[in-house]
């Protein structure tokens, strides 16, 4: 077992204990962080990758967790802020365990994704951007996802949806519910 | 090492960088960014000079306070090109700071006093003078950037946490226009706090032990008075540009 295959398990196991779906590790859980660090040979050079890992575990970089790397990697909390809000890929904040992103690209705009746009927001009762009471569903709009020939198109969990339509969204968003 | 700066004859040790040398020649360029006691950083662009190496035919535009001095080369700090460059850069600035008294003088001075474009109103304008000092004269790492882009500023970890910070007031002190305010937003903490007042020097490492009976109003303290009197300016910044300087010579 490699050492991704690694990680990817010790995800699969703390999501199992808690009834499936992403994010759903809680801060500073059986060692994890220790895990990653020394996938990483505890180098600091590495904490891009370290933080995308801790990421892909919590689904979030939670604050304990960071203080923990600040601690045994000698990287001052300031730095490791700075670069959690720097890039948008991370996130300091809990994200729901299914993600919905819309594409709002040009094709897609055309092809009424706006409507689509509005009965996903009616449907989940949030607004792009924001994540359900339940942790359930996070929704966002993006730019372009690169198939315009399938437009409206959105992205739920790493898994594409195309042709959309404003009156079947609904339907099909139901199962992550 | 020998080079020409401004059409004159100078010489400089190996290393120098062009601001230092023309600052040493006692020629000014603005920089906001630089700071004797800190390392160059680049970020504000105002030290642009234009350089032509030995034996090149075309002259470069570069940031001076990073730019080494080297054998025979022409360094013009003033020309028509740069004035321009300045001026831009200052527009930009004073429309960030229109407030801000520094900003505006220097703006005043290459002719800048009123910016095209719309105006902010921060005093902070991002030279990272008081994250550098926290970090390579103080070492508490108490204050970062966060963000990026029209975003980006001066905070603490999760815009709360000030436990790192010594209250020792660095980061106040090299601030060119007033914007940070992490000095006193820590002795407010300090204070609130309660407990035993631990003096401002102590945590500095400068005192043993001293215990604050003045609620930390510095101002009323004859310790704070004999530290910033001997000093000149900030103590930290005294012990740092010893330290330099040492490293410097070694």
């Amino acid at each position: 077992m490699n050492k991704v295959d690694s990680i990817r398990a010790m995800r699969e196991k703390l999501l199992a204990g808690r009834g499936g779906g992403a994010g759903t590790a809680r801060p500073q859980e059986a060692g994890v962080v220790r895990k990653i660090l020394e996938k990483h040979g505890r180098r600091a050079s590495q904490i891009i990758a370290i933080l995308h890992d801790m990421q892909g575990v919590y689904n979030y970089l939670p604050e304990p967790d960071l203080r923990l790397i600040s601690r045994e990697l000698d990287i001052p909390l300031t730095r490791l802020y700075a670069i959690a809000t720097f890039y948008k890929a991370f996130r300091l904040v809990p994200r729901g365990r299914h993600e919905v992103s819309l594409c709002m690209g040009t094709a897609c705009h055309v092809r009424g994704a706006m409507r689509v746009k509005d009965a996903i927001e009616r449907e989940l009762g949030i607004k792009a951007g924001g994540t359900t009471d339940d942790m359930r569903v996070s929704f966002e709009t993006v730019r372009c996802l690169g198939c315009c020939g399938q437009a409206p198109v959105m992205v739920v969990d790493e898994a594409l949806v195309t042709k959309l339509d404003h009156l079947t969204v609904g339907t099909t968003l139901e199962k992550y519910r | 090492m020998k080079f020409v700066l401004n059409g004159k004859k100078r010489m400089a040790a190996k290393g120098t960088t062009v601001l230092e040398a023309a600052r040493a020649a006692g020629i000014d360029i603005p920089a906001v960014c630089a700071h004797e006691a800190l390392e160059p950083y680049g970020a504000c662009r105002l030290c642009v000079v234009e350089v032509r190496e030995k034996g090149k035919k075309r002259r470069r535009v570069v940031a001076s306070c990073l730019y080494p001095v080297k054998e025979g080369l022409e360094v013009e700090t003033e020309t028509a090109k740069i004035r321009k460059l300045r001026k831009f850069l200052l527009e930009l600035l004073l429309a960030r700071s229109p407030h801000a008294l520094y900003v505006k003088e220097l703006a005043a001075r290459y002719g800048v006093t009123r910016p095209r474009f719309s105006k902010l109103d921060d005093d902070c304008i991002l030279c990272g003078l008081c994250v550098r000092v926290c970090s390579e004269v103080v070492g508490a790492n108490a204050i970062g950037f966060s963000l990026r882009g029209i975003s980006r500023k001066i905070d603490s970890p999760f815009g709360i946490d000030h436990s790192r910070c010594l209250a020792c007031g660095a980061c106040t002190y090299v601030c060119p226009t007033g914007a940070v305010q992490m000095e006193y937003t820590r002795i407010m903490e300090l204070r609130r706090e309660g407990g035993e007042h631990r003096c401002r020097y102590t945590l500095m490492g400068f005192l043993p032990d001293a215990v604050c009976s003045l609620n930390y109003e510095c101002f009323r303290c004859e310790i704070d008075q004999r530290y910033r009197g001997e000093a000149g300016t900030h103590p930290m910044l005294v012990r740092a540009r010893t330290k330099r300087s040492g490293k410097a010579r070694g």
